[in-house]
């Protein structure tokens, strides 16, 4: 309480940050939305006055509510007790309204909206009044129907689809009357594009303002049926995907565009641009929330008014009247589906009443799982993959003609050479093997499947591995066709099919080599099939093999079939509920057919919010989804603990993921940008020390920290900046996704630079001029050294004699022992992104002639660079070389500390001066090659010092 | 297994009272409701179980493969757990042999392959398992329980109908654990099963083994005992501080802490309970951002500690902390 009141003073008197209004929000719970809805009028008078006319007149009004709103809050809440429950609020909220918008406010029903209502046009009527009959003499809405049309029946269905080619007239159900209303009446606001970039422009900002407050009503089940829906914007109790739930549970669909297919456009607050200008084109009336749901109700009552009714007419006018009207229905594009549905509907009732009877007994005796049951046994049955189908069966009809005895594909070169096998890809569950089967069966062929239940070796030539049945030796003998024409006749026509060749691992060493050569020789055809063609076991594969990606049929291809075998099977299910199914498995028909079966254990019909509540498939989501979610504007939904556990999908990339991407976020939380700014600033504090906890981590294997730093290094600055991602436009055609983490890109990059560096430097060490570290090395001496040992080979310097610069730039080389490798290591090294000529390539002036003369005198016999790397050439060289150098103790001179650590591991003297011919003697010495590694010794290296100098 | 099982005194209660009939198991009506209609038709898909441990994934399976083929079970099941060999030859031989074998059935009934915490199968043995379960399914089913189903390859999860185990209620827990206290007649307080209950966190097993730990050590069940036996902080306690800190009574919060430390608890423990306790902390009381930057705070704690700072002056420190984030947040002013 004490707190309550605090908050409540503090908001009136100071533009919260935002922190603290969610803070407060929490704390006070009930006052949520209030707060919310102020919060948004703040946002929008601020730009609406500042961003030129404001377009909307419901920006006005909502700046104008806006002033007074805040006091009446503080004003009405003192007054009342606040521990209250909702009605108090809801009264409370009146207040506002009244302050604010109508006083002609007449509903208090719990349905209405008031809150909202600050956005409406000051003559707006609410929904009470909304069924008076004076409204319903809109332009948009031709009144035809009436409420007594019994509520969604295929009949209305059709005829509806049927008047649909009427432009205009687009009312496959009754709407309630004053439904759709005039366009002004209804509470929706259009995004004005024209208005400067702003914070709260973004559509899916804003949470629904009344969310929970309203009752959504529960019509009958499909009485949506035929409709087709397009949401867009705020609405005003429901979140997004709750009014999709909500059209789907009563049968309706919900399309991401308009057209002309789409019955309404559901609306509310700032809902799109395109979709409004789309709907106005085609005509598509619009409906926002409160429509929707006396629609339903309407249809609700109606479905109570005349249960029997219904119920009766369902079943033989469905029976007979379905029938005809799918005829005509079919032959238009749309209802096709819809008819097919409701024809599965209509005798699912009589078949489930049935079923309980007659398939119980039935099933126990024959028990197959429905998969084999309503496994397609013609290729008509196949569901999607037409073309590749097609293409599948063109290779094993022309397959004699092109490999066999007189094929013609030997006299093919090249590309157009046919492949002898089939590689046949795609997730599992499409229907991959089934089409592999079916068809080869059709074609006459006789089938031997392998699959990853059978070792799959390489074969071998030991005889008692092929009598003892070696599955490999069997293959393969069976490829090669000897027995097959044995008993006379005309030979079978036999087909191979490798299964799951993906699948091959572990124990299948050499599998994929050996099936190689089985395609090799093969007589008979092989059709190969994997889940994922990408795998690196295959990648040898797919040069043998034509490629044949099966991809997931679409949910319009699967629909259909799956509404059969649910009406067989007594299940009672409506296209809707079908199509959610299918999205829960993904598209998966196995898992459909496999979930229907586990369903009619219990139950007889499978509605759409059984489905909701099903178990997914999972599948590990990648960095990308989850970094999506949890910066979504509508991450708050999640849970902490479930957003660390999207985290700990990866978490050693998610957290990167963050960092690279947070700046791009515009937080939901943000009124302007001086906020902006400190949630960056806070985010980033987040993330920093974040990389403190994973440092702690991963240096004192203090793996209990592991929660902490994942929450602090992504939840917490994710949960500071989410909000709908923006691009600045700093790079053209940026596309506005989350990058992967450049920094993998850059320490690798880093990594790469630090190795040349090394080498350089440890080159370097050996020359006796030189005593720094590799740090000192790269920042005082490498920009010299790279100008030293380009500019004398640049034409700019000495105008067409290049070549006459190249001994002076290797002896500034020879002078720190540095190999033509090592020229462009100091090149790679010192490259820095940047315009300007500091930030030029150094070597970008050289002609190619001049570098290659460059490089051809580097390569020079006689010049040897000392170098300590090489010890282990040394130790092969030292090997063949034993005898020859076994008195060798004066070589190698003390110079140069990297040298020494080889050397001195050899126990080897150390002499000052020896010969190259001595060293290469020994190994040690290799040619400067400028390609390897620096194989090479010093030599002269001491020597040309002298003459640099 | 239970009436064997009763004579013998000394087997964990777990076992002992693990259920044999498929109406005994608690919790998950619905799931547990498909597996009585499956063990009356006889007709059983292949099956992934998936949850958290010690809601009755196993028992389940083991209820089901008893329900069904009764008699027969020796013959018909292979059960097959992480503890066997299960590596792509295991799955290729024997499976596959099984799954070839000829059994004497009641019509309608097949043999069941049992895969028990299958997630601990490699990929490969699991790939090796797929055509069998496609090709044999005249004769064989397959049962898999595993915790995490993401672990199981896609194929093998279009190739089954997946039912998830959720955990169980404290009500359905200790429900259950008040037979198991009747049975073995353990003297008992309420507020110790209760405290039984919380320390389970939904997870069975563990309700039965800590209440059967308990009573071996002590002989009576009440909350004290109970945590003493489950040596954890007390998470009231816990709670009851980071409330005082939403409050910004640093003073009340502090003798919380002062309490369990000088109870004898490790700071190591005090903090993964507050930690705990935090992330489950209601969100209404505690709005989110606070949560985090509460969390915030105890992991830098945490690191303290793991650095081996672990004096009663680094708790206090933390109580201060959390209350300072509570009064910057009212104030709204940014850390």
């Amino acid at each position: 309480m004490g707190e309550k009141c605090y908050c409540r003073t503090r908001r009136s008197d100071l533009p919260l940050p935002m922190r603290c209004v969610d803070f407060q929000n929490a704390i006070e719970r009930r006052r949520e939305h209030t707060a919310r809805a102020v919060s948004m009028g703040d946002i929008r008078s601020f730009f609406g006055g500042g961003g030129g006319a404001p377009k909307k007149p419901s920006a006005d009004a909502a700046a104008a509510a806006k002033p007074s709103s805040p006091p009446a809050a503080k004003k009405s809440a003192p007054a009342k007790p606040s521990d209250d429950a909702t009605p108090m609020d809801l009264t409370g909220d009146d207040d506002v309204v009244d302050l604010t918008a109508t006083a002609t406010k007449t509903s208090t029903t719990p349905k209405a909206s008031p809150a909202p209502a600050k956005r409406k046009l000051p003559e707006a009527t609410t929904d009470a009044d909304a069924n008076a009959p004076a409204k319903t003499t809109t332009p948009k809405k031709p009144k035809t129907t009436t409420p007594k049309s019994t509520p969604k029946k295929p009949k209305t269905t059709a005829s509806a689809s049927k008047s649909k080619k009427a432009p205009g007239e687009k009312k496959p159900i009754p709407a309630p009357p004053g439904y759709p209303k005039r366009e002004d009446e209804l509470k929706f606001s259009v995004i004005d594009v024209s208005k400067p970039w702003g914070f709260g422009g973004g559509t899916e900002m804003a949470g629904p303002p009344n969310k929970g407050r309203k009752p959504a009503p529960r019509g009958p089940d499909g009485c949506l049926e035929g409709c087709t829906f397009v949401v867009s914007g705020v609405l005003d109790s429901l979140e997004r995907d709750e009014a999709e739930d909500f059209i789907k549970r009563h049968g309706g669909k919900v399309t991401s565009a308009v057209s002309g297919k789409t019955t309404y456009l559901l609306v509310g607050m700032d809902c799109g641009k395109s979709k409004y200008a789309k709907a106005k084109s085609v005509g598509t009336p619009l409906m926002d929330e409160d429509g929707l749901f006396a629609m339903v109700e309407a249809l609700a009552e109606e479905a109570a008014k005349n249960p029997v009714k219904t119920e009766v007419e369902m079943k033989p006018a469905d029976g007979v009247e379905a029938k005809p009207e799918i005829v005509p229905a079919a032959a238009a594009k749309k209802p096709a589906p819809s008819a097919a549905a409701a024809a599965a509907a209509a005798p699912s009732q009589a078949a489930a009443a049935a079923a309980g009877a007659a398939s119980r007994p039935k099933k126990a005796e024959d028990t197959p799982l429905w998969v084999n049951k309503y496994k397609p046994s013609q290729p008509a049955q196949l569901i999607g993959n037409g073309k590749n189908i097609a293409d599948l069966r063109k290779f094993l009809q022309t397959w004699d003609a092109l490999h066999g005895k007189d094929g013609t594909a030997k006299d093919m070169k090249g590309k157009d050479k046919p492949m002898k096998a089939v590689l046949i890809s795609g997730p599992p569950g499409i229907g991959k093997s089934s089409a592999a089967s079916i068809i080869s069966k059709q074609l006459g062929f006789e089938v031997t499947e392998v699959n990853a239940s059978d070792t799959r070796g390489k074969s071998s030539n030991d005889i008692r591995d092929g009598v003892g049945g070696k599955s490999s030796n069997a293959v393969r003998e069976m490829v090669t066709n000897k027995a097959m024409s044995f008993f006379g006749g005309p030979p079978k026509k036999t087909v191979l099919i490798m299964d799951e060749v993906d699948g091959m691992s572990g124990g299948d060493r050499g599998g994929v080599m050996e099936l190689i050569n089985c395609i090799k020789i093969s007589k008979i055809p092989i059709i190969c099939i994997c889940n994922d063609k990408y795998n690196q076991k295959l990648k040898s594969l797919q040069n043998y093999v034509l490629d044949m990606p099966f991809s997931r049929p679409t949910k319009g291809q699967i629909v259909k079939r799956m509404l059969l075998i649910a009406e067989q099977e007594g299940i009672q299910m409506n296209e809707a509920a079908m199509e959610a199914l299918i999205e829960t498995t993904n598209n998966d028909i196995r898992l459909i057919i496999n979930q229907l079966q586990m369903r009619r254990l219990t139950k007889q019909s499978f509605a759409y919010d059984d489905i909701k509540s099903l178990a997914k498939k999972d599948i590990d989501m990648g960095p990308f989804t989850a970094v999506d979610k949890l910066c979504a504007p509508d991450a708050n939904r999640l849970t902490v603990t479930e957003r660390l556990n999207l985290v700990f999908q990866d978490s050693d990339i998610i957290p990167l993921f963050i960092q690279e991407n947070y700046v791009q976020y515009r937080p939901y939380a943000a009124k302007n940008d001086v906020e902006r700014l400190q949630l960056l600033s806070a985010a980033a504090t987040s993330i920093s020390e974040g990389d403190v906890m994973n440092k702690s981590i991963r240096a004192k294997q203090n793996w209990g920290l592991m929660p902490y730093a994942n929450i602090v290094s992504s939840v917490m600055p994710a949960s500071t900046m989410r909000g709908s991602r923006e691009v600045f436009g700093l790079h053209p055609g940026e596309r506005n996704f989350n990058r992967f983490p450049s920094w993998l890109g850059k320490n690798s990059t880093h990594g790469k630079n630090k190795r040349l560096l090394q080498e350089v430097h440890s080159h370097a060490m050996t020359s006796e001029g030189f005593k720094a570290d590799a740090a000192s090395l790269r920042e005082y001496y490498l920009p010299l050294l790279k100008l030293l040992t380009t500019r004398p080979m640049k034409s700019a310097a000495l105008g067409g004699k290049e070549k006459e610069g190249i001994p002076e730039a290797m002896a500034t080389m020879d002078a720190y022992c540095l190999t033509r490798q090592d020229w462009e290591s100091i090149q790679d090294v010192t490259k820095l992104k940047g315009n300007g000529p500091l930030f030029a390539d150094a070597a970008l002036g050289i002609p190619t002639a001049v570098k290659s003369a460059f490089t051809r005198e580097c390569n020079d016999k006689g010049r040897v660079v000392h170098s300590g790397i090489l010890t282990q050439e040394a130790k092969r060289g030292r090997k063949r070389g034993a005898a020859a150098v076994a008195d060798d103790d004066d070589e190698e001179e003390g110079d140069g500390g990297s040298d020494g650590e080889g050397e001195g591991e050899d126990g080897l003297p150390k002499k000052p001066k020896i010969s190259a011919k001595r060293l290469a003697a020994i190994g040690f010495v290799a040619k400067d090659d400028g390609k390897k590694k620096p194989a090479a010794k010093k030599k002269a290296a001491p020597k040309k010092k002298k003459d640099a100098k | 297994m239970a009436t064997a099982a009763s004579k013998n005194s000394t087997l964990p209660w777990v076992e002992k009272y693990r259920p044999t009939k498929i109406d005994e198991i608690v919790g998950n009506a619905d799931a547990v409701e498909r597996l009585a209609a499956m063990a009356a038709t006889g007709n059983v898909p292949n099956l992934i179980f998936s949850g958290p441990p010690g809601i009755g994934k196993t028992t389940s399976i083991l209820c089901l493969a008893h329900t069904l083929l009764g008699p027969a079970y020796k013959d018909a099941v292979l059960e097959l757990n992480a503890s066997d060999d299960r590596g792509i030859d295991v799955v290729r031989n024997k499976i596959k042999m099984f799954a070839q074998k000829k059994v004497t059935l009641p019509p309608g009934r097949h043999k069941i392959v049992l895969l028990d915490e299958a997630d601990s199968m490699t990929s490969a043995a699991q790939q090796a398992m797929r055509r069998t379960m496609e090709i044999y399914s005249n004769t064989t089913r397959f049962a898999l329980a595993c915790n995490a189903s993401e672990k199981i390859i896609e194929p093998i999860q279009s190739r089954c109908a997946i039912v998830r185990f959720t955990r169980l209620s404290d009500q359905e827990v200790l429900e259950r654990v008040m037979k198991v206290v009747e049975k073995e007649e353990v003297p008992y307080v309420p507020d110790g099963l209760e405290a039984v209950v919380f320390t389970a966190d939904g997870d069975m097993r563990q309700a039965l083994n800590n209440l059967q730990a308990t009573h071996s050590g002590f002989g009576y069940v009440n909350q004290e005992n109970v945590f003493k036996v489950c040596d954890q902080p007390h998470p009231q306690v816990i709670s009851d501080m980071l409330t005082h800190c939403l409050r910004g009574n640093v003073d009340d919060a502090y003798d919380r802490i002062k309490f369990l430390y000088a109870a004898g608890f490790s700071a190591m423990d005090i903090i993964g309970t507050v930690y705990r306790v935090t992330k489950n902390f209601n969100s209404e009381a505690m709005p989110e951002f606070v949560k985090l930057e509460f969390i915030r705070e105890i992991g830098f704690m945490h690191m303290r500690v793991g650095d081996g700072v672990n004096s009663l002056l680094q708790m206090a420190g933390l109580c201060a902390k959390l209350c300072k984030v509570v009064e910057c947040a009212k104030a709204g002013i940014l850390r």
